[in-house]
């Protein structure tokens, strides 16, 4: 650090693994701007198979904010871009269409899952599995995974709307 | 005979024509359907003499049985069910009690349990029988209430159904098995596009029925023009009127207030009586 700027870094350990990361900053505007702009997970840029809502099938397709009525998922390996396409077969269905869209994520074995909104029940599934759920809108899904990478996406921290999807669709 | 009340669009005056009806019928029973928000015992006032709990079947998982297999998950038509790390996830509120969750368990590792999700609840005035359903706050199905008020249903009496208002699920369950409907509606837009839903479930379920133009003002013919085009039978107008909205609201009876409104009600029921030939309709 420069200029007699304070810097407090904590870090919380669970049997033997750093799982938790925080600092603190007393300095000028600048270190202070950037400590704010560090939100951002470190998951990011590390190799992970990440589940994107989309609405078509290729890595140029859009990103669909809702999660359960999306028409596709992209199940995209990060680092090689490589990805296969999984029908939401929750799409249509008449009620319960996060779970069951979860449920399809769960099943293709994602780790991360880069969406617009996620309703409580879905929310409730993801939570359980254990999957980081990453928050991307008006994007290709290329560059939401490229975004994803450089760690900059907002990490979604509590459950949104219910029937969000019904509303946007 | 049961006459089931209903209108497409809330607000239209359903409890208004229902409770009145009853009101002046001889040998009643009047059933508020409307599960969400059950208005009509404050018209009637009945003397309440019973509740009895309406529950609904929920599956639940053994884990010491359970194989995490997921065939209750892919079984499941409502997706009320995940298998999450080996685990089963229970979304009782979207469970439509099928029980096929049971029937695939490969390990016998899913029984039922009960859970409540609102009452039924009965009372008197005079001789009327009045009972309404309550649904809890919170619980997204009214269908199970519905169909539990429905057994009171004595076919030796003259039924009023108060409906839900919409042309969903829990009006079909209302309506089904009655021998007439009143479609009540207002001359706005809103009233008239959901009268037209409405009077298209009434067809396609094939019942017998007429509308009731409420709100009524003079000048404003979009229902009465559809009615005449559809050669829908109107069974009359009631207008719009400051002093029907403040007997309303003080929750008195329409049919007390004079001799035109008692008289009004009791030629509706005639009327409906005749349509559909049945002779016990008398009044009181």
């Amino acid at each position: 650090m420069e200029n007699g700027d304070l810097l407090k870094v904590y870090i919380k350990v669970d049997k033997e693994r750093i799982v938790d990361i925080k600092f603190q900053v007393a300095g000028c505007p600048k270190t202070m701007k950037r400590k704010s702009n560090k939100k951002p997970s470190k998951e990011g840029g590390k190799l992970m198979k990440v589940g994107v809502s989309s609405n078509g099938r290729y890595l140029d397709s859009m990103l669909d904010p809702r999660m359960g009525r999306c028409d596709y998922f992209l199940i995209v390996d990060s680092e090689s871009k490589e990805f296969q396409v999984v029908d939401n077969s929750a799409a249509n269905a008449s009620g319960g269409a996060g779970i069951k869209a979860a449920q399809t994520l769960l099943d293709s074995g994602v780790e991360a899952v880069i969406t617009g909104n996620v309703g409580p029940n879905a929310w409730e599934i993801l939570q359980a599995a254990g999957i980081k759920v990453y928050k991307s809108v008006s994007t290709t899904v290329e560059s939401a995974i490229k975004a994803f990478n450089e760690g900059t996406l907002e990490v979604i921290e509590a459950a949104g709307p219910a029937h969000g999807g019904l509303r946007m669709g | 005979m049961i006459i089931s009340v209903l209108s497409g669009k809330g607000g239209t005056g359903k409890t208004l024509i229902s409770v009145n009806l009853a009101a002046v019928l001889d040998n009643v029973q009047y059933l508020d359907c409307d599960v969400e928000e059950p208005n009509g015992f404050i018209f009637l006032k009945p003397q309440l003499r019973g509740k009895e709990a309406v529950k609904v079947k929920n599956p639940i998982v053994d884990i010491e049985k359970c194989l995490a297999c997921g065939q209750c998950v892919k079984a499941c038509q409502f997706n009320s069910l995940a298998l999450v790390k080996e685990k089963v996830i229970i979304f009782s509120k979207l469970c439509h009690s099928c029980g096929a969750c049971l029937l695939v368990c490969p390990a016998q590792a899913i029984t039922e349990i009960d859970r409540e999700i609102g009452f039924v609840e009965e009372g008197t005035m005079g001789d009327l029988a009045c009972y309404q359903g309550k649904l809890q706050v919170g619980e997204p199905m009214a269908i199970p209430i519905i169909k539990q008020l429905k057994t009171k249903i004595n076919g030796q009496r003259n039924v009023i159904l108060d409906c839900p208002p919409g042309s969903s699920c829990s009006v079909v369950n209302s309506i089904e098995g009655s021998d007439y409907c009143i479609l009540v509606t207002e001359p706005t837009p809103f009233g008239f596009h959901d009268l037209q839903i409405a009077v298209s479930l009434v067809r396609k379920m094939g019942i017998p029925f007429g509308v009731i133009i409420n709100k009524n003002q003079l000048g404003s013919n979009i229902i009465l023009n559809y009615c005449q085009k559809e050669e829908i039978q109107i069974l009359g107008a009631i207008p719009f009127s400051k002093e029907i909205a403040r007997i309303y609201s003080e929750g008195k009876l329409l049919a007390n207030h004079g001799h035109y409104w008692n008289r009004y009600f009791r030629d509706l029921a005639h009327q409906v009586g005749e349509v559909i030939g049945h002779e016990t309709v008398s009044c009181n």
